[in-house]
């Protein structure tokens, strides 16, 4: 695990449950450094998803904390938390809802009471950073799914987040906005948090990765230790990544 | 609304109106429409024809979006067939007698008013629609003082037209890939089924979409960038309801 750099979320014995019945986390623990990628892996509902939205504020743990720069979330730090945590959806279509790509990278830097004028730069420098500068007037319902994802970035790059929370940035994605998203995730030194269930991205992007299953970290360490771990794999309901499945 | 979008970002004069001025033409000309009598409505006949020129030279209509007009055209049409069977006046003639039922003058008369108020309210909601950017529309509402509840519905409802068709497609092709020739009952049930998980996915996917808006600090107030000035075009544009309106009340 990466000691450089200060905690910049920290989790303290989360529990939370959408239903009584059926927790989906019971005391969970996790810390996450300044400018550390971390993989979040597990199998499907295993609560990754969720855990991004508490991250947010989105959702509120039933018991337990959750830290973001040293605040816990409350109803007074939400919007600073928001700021702080970017977060982009799984599916683009549930994070694009203005009518064209400006007005929806433009719409959290409005929401926060930047300028104009700083709008229009941020909303520039996040659509630069993504690689699609020419795509301001652009429709988001014209977009192509792999533009969708990367606008969607753009959306929380536009707040100039110092955390990143991708969910399932590459699923659905064919070879070449896959590649541009992981390029992304490598180069931009923020502090990322990636649920995938694409195992060879989050090895080849995230230093550190932890299993989430049955609401708890069943493990957590150097991505390079627990990706070649079949046997922790398999008791997780998951599989070594491609590159080191042998061809049957 | 895939056309009116792709319509809307057409590069054509009509198209580079400013929203407001666009939003307050339509506005009058709906208004003067509404407050001409029925009898005299035909005496603005020219106003139909100034909408139907701006849709088919200025924007270049597309077939589909024509389609649109003519099936609404044709249901309101069905709506008020009745009307001319019914005298409104004492002392009517009947024009012409079939079958037991008769044609009356006044009838006929505000049948063929209210079916060409009709089709300008409609021709005039369709070119604003068509040549009006959606984000330029809620900008020009945001001037006009919207309120903010108003602007956030009407912002999710834009949405949720695109969702519900995304969705409604994609279930009726799974449906249709697993069924064949079936009984009416059948059919019935499936609607039924149908519908019941249609609403339930509208639901999940509208709490996402308002969950994207929470997390990037969304708390009710709809803000909007780029607003565009008023130039010389825009009030030229204005000008032409307002003539209108006069005449109207003159």
């Amino acid at each position: 695990m990466s000691s450089a750099g200060e905690i910049v979320l920290r989790l303290q014995e989360i529990h939370f449950a959408y239903q009584k019945a059926s927790p989906v986390f019971t005391g969970l623990n996790l810390q996450v450094r300044r400018g550390e990628r971390l993989g979040i892996i597990g199998p499907n509902g295993a609560g990754k998803s969720t855990l991004l939205l508490l991250l947010n504020g989105l959702l509120k743990p039933e018991e337990g904390r959750v830290e973001v720069l040293g605040e816990t979330i409350s109803p007074e730090s939400e919007m600073k938390v928001r700021q702080t945590v970017g977060l982009v959806f799984q599916n683009p279509e549930d994070q694009l809802f203005c009518p064209t790509v400006f007005d929806d990278v433009a719409f959290g830097p409005l929401n926060f009471g930047l300028s104009k004028e700083q709008v229009t730069a941020r909303v520039r420098q996040a659509l630069n950073e993504v690689g699609l500068s020419h795509f301001e007037e652009r429709s988001t319902f014209n977009l192509s799914f792999g533009e969708k994802k990367l606008v969607a970035l753009a959306t929380a790059l536009s707040m100039q987040p110092e955390i990143v929370a991708l969910d399932e940035p590459t699923s659905n994605l064919d070879a070449i906005h896959r590649r541009k998203i992981m390029r992304w995730v490598s180069q931009n030194g923020r502090t990322c948090l990636i649920t995938s269930h694409d195992l060879d991205m989050i090895y080849d992007t995230c230093q550190r990765t932890i299993i989430l299953n049955r609401g708890q970290i069943v493990a957590d360490g150097p991505s390079e230790q627990i990706l070649k771990n079949e046997e922790l794999l398999k008791a997780n309901d998951l599989e070594l990544p491609l590159r080191f499945q042998p061809i049957k | 609304m895939q056309l009116a979008l792709q319509t809307a970002n057409q590069d054509c004069w009509l198209c580079r109106i400013n929203g407001l001025s666009k939003i307050a033409t339509s506005g009058l000309f709906l208004l003067a429409v509404l407050f001409i009598k029925t009898q005299s409505i035909l005496q603005v006949i020219w106003l139909l024809a100034w909408h139907v020129g701006l849709l088919v030279f200025a924007l270049k209509l597309q077939p589909a979006l024509k389609g649109y007009f003519l099936r609404s055209a044709f249901m309101f049409f069905i709506l008020v067939l009745p009307l001319p069977f019914r005298s409104l006046v004492e002392n009517d003639w009947a024009l012409v007698q079939f079958a037991g039922l008769s044609v009356f003058y006044s009838g006929l008369l505000r049948f063929m008013g209210t079916f060409l108020k009709a089709m300008i309210l409609l021709i005039v909601s369709l070119t604003l629609i068509a040549a009006t950017p959606f984000s330029e529309i809620l900008r020009a509402f945001k001037k006009l003082k919207m309120p903010d509840w108003a602007l956030s519905i009407l912002m999710y409802v834009f949405r949720l037209i695109f969702l519900m068709e995304e969705e409604g497609l994609r279930m009726k092709r799974a449906m249709q890939a697993r069924s064949g020739k079936i009984s009416l009952k059948r059919k019935l049930q499936i609607l039924i089924q149908f519908s019941v998980v249609y609403l339930a996915r509208l639901m999940g996917r509208s709490e996402r979409t308002y969950w994207a808006m929470v997390s990037r600090g969304f708390r009710g107030k709809i803000v909007l960038a780029q607003e565009s000035s008023f130039r010389q075009s825009d009030w030229l544009f204005l000008l032409a309801p307002i003539v209108f309106g006069i005449g109207v009340f003159l």
